[in-house]
């Protein structure tokens, strides 16, 4: 788990410092600290139930922490109740009052505050013009299809002019088409409003294309942050590799400059910095877009099965005990029981995990991907 | 053709799956059939009711009425005290379900949104209400009302007729608060409203077809108590029920049916007039479609 420093939180919008939660016995939410500044985007990702719902209720005030401190603009909001956080959250649920009007739904919150009649009424057309729906305003909810009713209720968040807006997968009960669309509308109002904001989503492809920086929980921790480029490019352990994109594990033993899998296959590992390599048992990590397939009658690894998957086509190969998938371009020839050497793009190195996955203080030991190809060679071919 | 395709297939995305035709016109019938089935059972009675207020000669071999009059019509109309009898029963009824609804809706909110301990004692308290003879409660309360000097007052006939609208306007009301998604309770609290705010604002109106019901249901209860009222009220206060019953024995069957159509206005009115509010609005278990 990697914590930011402390000492960053002056000048941030949001801070939270080792935040903690509990439900009964169980943790949901184990010492999380995350600085956000301002009119940043902030993602956090991570399977169901690894606690994003829980921080994300804990920032909106939903949810009262049993320890760590959550700033605001370096105020500590902790005891500051819903209604007077200065944070506004767009639910999961289509959450808008089904006996209001559309156009009452986004004045609700400015009519308590008693702002004048006659501002609210410009302040709501000119919000639901924002959101494409300023022809809505007089229909109830129910007469808006499932997207329509999502950006009502974001135009509702935004009428509360909040310093955090909070979004908790908004998007993952719209179809396919409705949430690209929507979610590239809110992306793009997020940067023209500036307003600082906090994503809760399982979606890999939503962080990717939306954040600033993603912030990957696991099991309430927080497992890595960076920027969705860092975070992918160089993840700092097999969990966050597979959660952001897909990757093979093949297991080995460090030999030298070689990485000895089983099946007498061997992997170079000469662009590994030395001390990086260590020895003994490893996991080398490589992205199915990294596998550079060559036809190759003679090659050690066998086509079993290709799966279309629209813009590439999904190989998975075989070569004895080790199993790989690759991504390669819709032309390559190659049919299952089709032969094919391997070239590695990038490597990325971990201490090796149990079977199953689980893999309890599992540290990166490259950190860096490997840039320089590295040819597999099935060392009995080698020999003959 | 395709200038109508268009919007019609907008409309679809807020449909679930279509059916097949015949499973269609297959829901269409039966709920024609329970309609109709419904209109008679309804109907018919009070039909037989109206038909029996104004027999005149009506003898056993004959099915239906040989001659007709209006003077048991007469005769309840001009009796002494009926006046009485139908202002006391039009006033006192409102004011117990207002007092009932003031009473009972706050804890069927508490009963419906909270988990506390002792809810299920209070549940089944409110429940057992209804669950023995009404006569026994009455007798154990009367040494109360006594005491209290209760007895033979409006405050008295007030108090036992607000006991039988108890679990009408907690337990249904509850069901109806419990139905309202908790996201939308957040996003009220999260626009800044106040607990007590949220409640006015977003679950009353949002429980309000569960509370006509019940509001519904605790007023013909109201309405129709005849034992505790007359224990309680007589001899000053005779609504109209216990009126109805001190003279049914007195006079033949033809009077009681008028009797029996002048009380059914007040509810048969009553229907009319929360029609709209029964089957409107969501978060409730009556929102019907
Ligand atoms: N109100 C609650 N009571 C008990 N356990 C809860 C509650 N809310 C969440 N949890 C538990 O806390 C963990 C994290 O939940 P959540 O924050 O909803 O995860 P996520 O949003 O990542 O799916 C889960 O194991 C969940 O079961
Ligand atoms: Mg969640």
């Amino acid at each position: 788990m990697r914590t930011e420093p402390l000492t960053a939180s002056r000048g941030s919008a949001l801070v939270l410092e080792q935040v903690r939660k509990a439900f009964g016995g169980a943790v949901a939410v184990d010492e999380v600290s995350l600085s956000v500044a301002p009119s940043e985007f902030v993602t956090l990702l991570g399977p169901s139930g690894s606690g994003k719902t829980t921080v994300l209720r804990m920032i909106g005030g939903f949810i009262a922490p049993d320890g760590g401190r959550i700033l605001i603009d370096d105020n500590d909001v902790v005891k500051v109740p819903v209604e007077r956080r200065p944070t506004a959250m767009l639910f999961q649920q289509l959450s808008l009052w089904p006996h209001l009007s559309v156009a009452r739904n986004v004045s609700f919150g400015l009519e308590l505050r008693k702002r004048p009649k006659t501002e609210i009424r410009t302040r709501v057309a000119e919000l639901l013009e924002i959101v494409g729906l300023a022809d809505f305003g007089g229909r109830l909810p129910a007469q808006l299809s499932g997207g329509q009713q999502q950006r009502v209720a974001l135009a509702r968040a935004l009428a509360l002019e909040p310093r955090i807006l909070l979004l908790d997968e908004p998007f993952s009960a719209l179809d396919t088409k409705l949430r690209v669309e929507l979610r590239t509308f809110v992306r793009s109002l997020q940067r023209e409003v500036g307003t600082t904001t906090i994503l809760v989503t399982h979606d890999q492809e939503e962080a990717l294309e939306l954040s600033d920086r993603i912030a990957v929980l696991r099991d309430g921790r927080i497992e890595q942050i960076g920027t969705p480029g860092a975070i992918y490019d160089t993840p700092e352990t097999g969990f966050v590799a597979e959660f952001l994109g897909a990757m093979n594990f093949l297991a080995g033993t460090v030999d030298g400059r070689l990485a000895r899998l089983s099946g007498g296959i061997t992997v170079p590992l000469d662009a590994v910095p030395t001390d990086e390599v260590g020895a003994g048992r490893v996991e080398i990590g490589v992205r199915p877009e990294d596998v550079i397939v060559t036809p190759d009658p003679g090659g050690a690894f066998v086509v079993e099965r290709v799966t279309r998957k629209g813009y590439v086509n999904e190989l998975f190969l075989r070569s004895g005990p080790v199993s790989l998938r690759a991504y390669v371009g819709k032309d390559l020839a190659l049919e299952p029981g089709g032969s094919c050497a391997l070239r590695f793009g990038h490597l990325h190195l971990f201490s090796a995990r149990p079977p199953g996955g689980e893999a309890d203080g599992e540290a990166p030991l490259a950190t860096a991907p490997i840039d320089a190809l590295a040819e597999m060679t099935n060392a009995r071919e080698a020999a003959r | 053709m395709s200038v109508a395709s268009a919007p019609l297939r907008e409309e679809a995305a807020f449909r679930p799956a279509t059916r097949p035709v015949i499973l269609v016109v297959a829901a269409r019938s039966i709920q024609a059939v329970l309609f109709l089935a419904a209109v008679f059972f309804i109907t018919v009675p009070l039909a037989w009711l109206v038909l029996l207020a104004f027999a005149g000669n009506f003898n056993f071999p004959s099915l239906v009425p040989t001659s007709f009059t209006v003077q048991w019509w007469h005769t309840v109309l001009s009796s002494p005290g009926l006046l009485h009898s139908v202002v006391l029963s039009v006033t006192i009824t409102p004011v117990v379900v207002a007092l009932s609804a003031v009473l009972c809706l706050p804890a069927a909110y508490a009963l419906g949104r909270f988990n506390f301990l002792g809810k299920r004692v209070v549940l089944l308290s409110i429940f057992s209400i209804n669950a023995f003879p009404r006569i026994s409660l009455y007798i154990a309360m009367i040494p109360m009302l006594f005491a209290l000097n209760l007895m033979g007052t409006v405050v008295g006939v007030v108090i036992v007729q607000l006991i039988g609208t108890i679990l009408f306007m907690t337990w249904i009301p509850a069901t109806g608060f419990a139905a309202i998604p908790d996201a939308l309770v957040d996003a009220a609290h999260d626009a800044g409203a106040s607990k007590f705010q949220v409640f006015w604002r977003v679950m009353l109106p949002l429980a309000r077809p569960s509370i006509a019901v019940a509001a519904v249901l605790s007023f013909l209860a109201a309405f129709d108590e005849a034992q505790g009222t007359f224990l309680v009220g007589a001899p000053n206060y005779l609504t109209m029920p216990v009126r109805m019953y001190s003279l049914v024995l007195d006079y033949p069957v033809q009077f009681a049916a008028v009797f029996a159509v002048v009380l059914s206005i007040p509810s048969v009115v009553l229907m009319l007039l929360v029609r709209k509010h029964l089957f409107a609005g969501t978060g409730s278990a009556m929102q019907l479609r």
